[in-house]
């Protein structure tokens, strides 16, 4: 994972994170849907908490899953 | 009086018709007292969900924002987790994000618009990160006010 020097979401201005967004919360998501820390992905502190929050309340409603790369 | 957003999960067996009726009667619970107000209505349509809920491999998404009070939201609630044909609903205080995320939108767009049935996406401006496009959208002043308080 490259070193990034600017959370992503401060750089679009992006003031609150969306639950709803799944293309978003997908590159914060390990291929095994864990969520990633702020040193892979580089987001600051405000913007990973609104992060984890969103990729809950996302994995809550079906819109990415829990677990990813299993199958029963 | 608070923003909320609500997202409804319907078994994927519904025609757009069927879900409008279902939700003009949770809205209506909302709005009788006058006070309430639905602001945006947002039919995501038929989706996969990303796993099975009640052995269901879909679900029909309905994205709602609105204002209201807390007792008709509580009833609200409280009908909806009677209801067997709702998979799931999750309601959060609205931050002002958008009915239908950009990203979202340019891929139903590319689509011909087909999960859209003629069914208006009210308020799509809600837009607080850009540059505020004052025009476009009358309320946003008003809704501002009661945005950082928690209870």
């Amino acid at each position: 994972m490259a070193f990034r020097k600017v959370c992503r979401f401060c750089e679009n201005k992006i003031a609150q994170v969306d639950y709803k967004d799944e293309h978003t919360l997908d590159r914060f998501i390990s291929d095994r849907g864990k969520i990633l820390p702020r040193r892979a992905t580089g987001t600051c502190a405000r913007h990973q908490r609104q992060v984890a929050t969103a990729i809950k309340r996302a994995r809550y409603l079906a819109i990415i899953p829990y677990i990813r790369g299993y199958q029963t | 009086m608070r923003e909320y957003e609500i997202v409804y999960i319907f078994r994927s067996n519904f025609t757009p018709e069927e879900i409008e009726a279902k939700l003009e009667r949770y809205h209506g619970l909302l709005t009788a007292d006058g006070k309430g107000e639905i602001t945006a209505v947002e039919q995501w349509g038929k989706r996969r969900l990303a796993y099975p809920i009640q052995k269901q491999p879909n679900g029909y998404y309905v994205v709602a924002q609105f204002n209201s009070e807390p007792e008709p939201l509580s009833q609200l609630e409280r009908l909806l987790k009677l209801e067997d044909d709702l998979l799931r609903y999750l309601v959060v205080l609205s931050e002002g994000e958008l009915p239908l995320p950009e990203s979202m939108r340019v891929l139903r767009d590319g689509q011909a618009g087909e999960s859209e049935d003629g069914r208006p996406a009210r308020a799509k401006s809600r837009r607080k990160d850009e540059d505020e496009e004052g025009d476009e959208d009358d309320d946003e002043e008003d809704e501002d006010d009661d945005e950082d308080k928690e209870d």
